[in-house]
């Protein structure tokens, strides 16, 4: 039976005195001290000159990241001044079109019923070729004649009659 | 050397020994002591100019050891075993008597806090809301931990063959 058995038996509350000895006990004999001052000032010198430059460092990054988002913000072609061109504009935005001024009316024979006729064929942009189908012949002016109206940058070519 | 380094040397030099003790009873091993001391020490040395106008060094070494100290125990589940081709070093002489022997395992038994308020209270001699500021805690919460810790060492003490069986499972 050790001093601490006697020590914690008793129900009755226990002295701080006590539980100071029982402290003093768990600590026992003391090792030598491994600990340089000297040296652990250096690491405090170290680990100081480490955080104050790694501070200095986020600092700098900082002001230089705020700097080039304002450079880039600022020269955004979204804000500089003129028409937007499709391709600055946001996908899915609408565009209100113009009608094409550049074009000339077409000088080509009009139609009888005059402008578009029901049977003008028109192609996609990209072969912009407009076609005039004349209103339906009489029977003594067969076959049937085709008119192409052609485009003003555009050389006429010769197209294959249509089916009818 | 400035001023404020030959005045840190000193207090490490006066109160490093001091320290050491205090964290070898909240941690249970004297390397590990050695450690959280020169860490809480490294800490200290940053505001060493502003404690030192205010005259708390002390006070203020002590709540960065214990603060310390109970960080590194909530780490130390992930890093309890670690391995090495080295066998350790024996820093505990070999005539550790029985009463040390039970003290240490009682104490190792405790939980992080209530053994920091056992050692503050009752090995700093401090009153409750100094402890209770230095574990940012409220008084009523230091009180009743204090109350569950002096149990529990009274349970552990008072059954000691229960107590060695449960030393062993740890």
């Amino acid at each position: 039976m050790t001093r601490n058995d006697i020590l914690w038996r008793e129900p009755d509350p226990v002295e701080p005195a006590e539980i100071r000895r029982l402290l003093d006990d768990a600590l026992g004999p003391e090792p030598a001290m491994r600990m340089d001052p000297d040296a652990l000032l250096q690491r405090a010198l170290r680990r100081e000159r480490r955080i104050r430059i790694a501070s200095m460092s986020g600092a700098v990054a900082a002001v230089a990241t705020v700097t080039l988002g304002l450079a880039l913000v600022t020269s955004s072609p979204a804000l500089e001044d003129g028409p937007a061109t499709p391709s600055r504009l946001v996908p899915g935005a609408s565009v209100e079109q113009e009608p094409s001024s550049s074009s000339p009316p077409s000088t080509s024979t009009p139609s009888p019923s005059g402008g578009h006729s029901k049977h003008q064929v028109r192609t996609t942009p990209h072969v912009s070729r407009t076609y005039a189908v004349s209103p339906p012949p009489s029977r003594d002016e067969r076959p049937r004649s085709v008119q192409r109206v052609p485009d003003i940058d555009e050389q006429p070519i010769e197209q294959p009659p249509m089916a009818p | 050397m400035t001023d404020r380094e030959a005045e840190f040397v000193e207090f490490v030099r006066s109160r490093g020994p001091v320290l050491r003790r205090t964290a070898f009873l909240l941690c249970g091993d004297w390397h590990r002591a050695e450690d959280l001391v020169q860490t809480a020490l490294l800490k200290l040395f940053r505001a060493w100019s502003r404690i030192r106008a205010t005259e708390a060094v002390d006070a203020y070494a002590r709540t960065t050891l214990v603060r310390t100290v109970m960080d590194d125990s909530r780490l130390l589940r992930y890093r309890r075993e670690r391995v090495s081709d080295s066998l350790p070093e024996t820093v505990v002489p070999a005539e550790d008597t029985d009463a040390t022997l039970d003290a240490r395992r009682v104490l190792a038994m405790l939980p992080p806090r209530q053994r920091a308020v056992i050692v503050l209270r009752y090995w700093e001699d401090l009153p409750i809301d100094e402890v209770a500021r230095i574990l940012g805690c409220s008084d009523g919460t230091v009180k009743s931990q204090a109350a569950k810790g002096l149990a529990t060492l009274r349970k552990l003490l008072t059954s000691r063959p229960q107590l060695l069986a449960l030393e062993a499972l740890r």
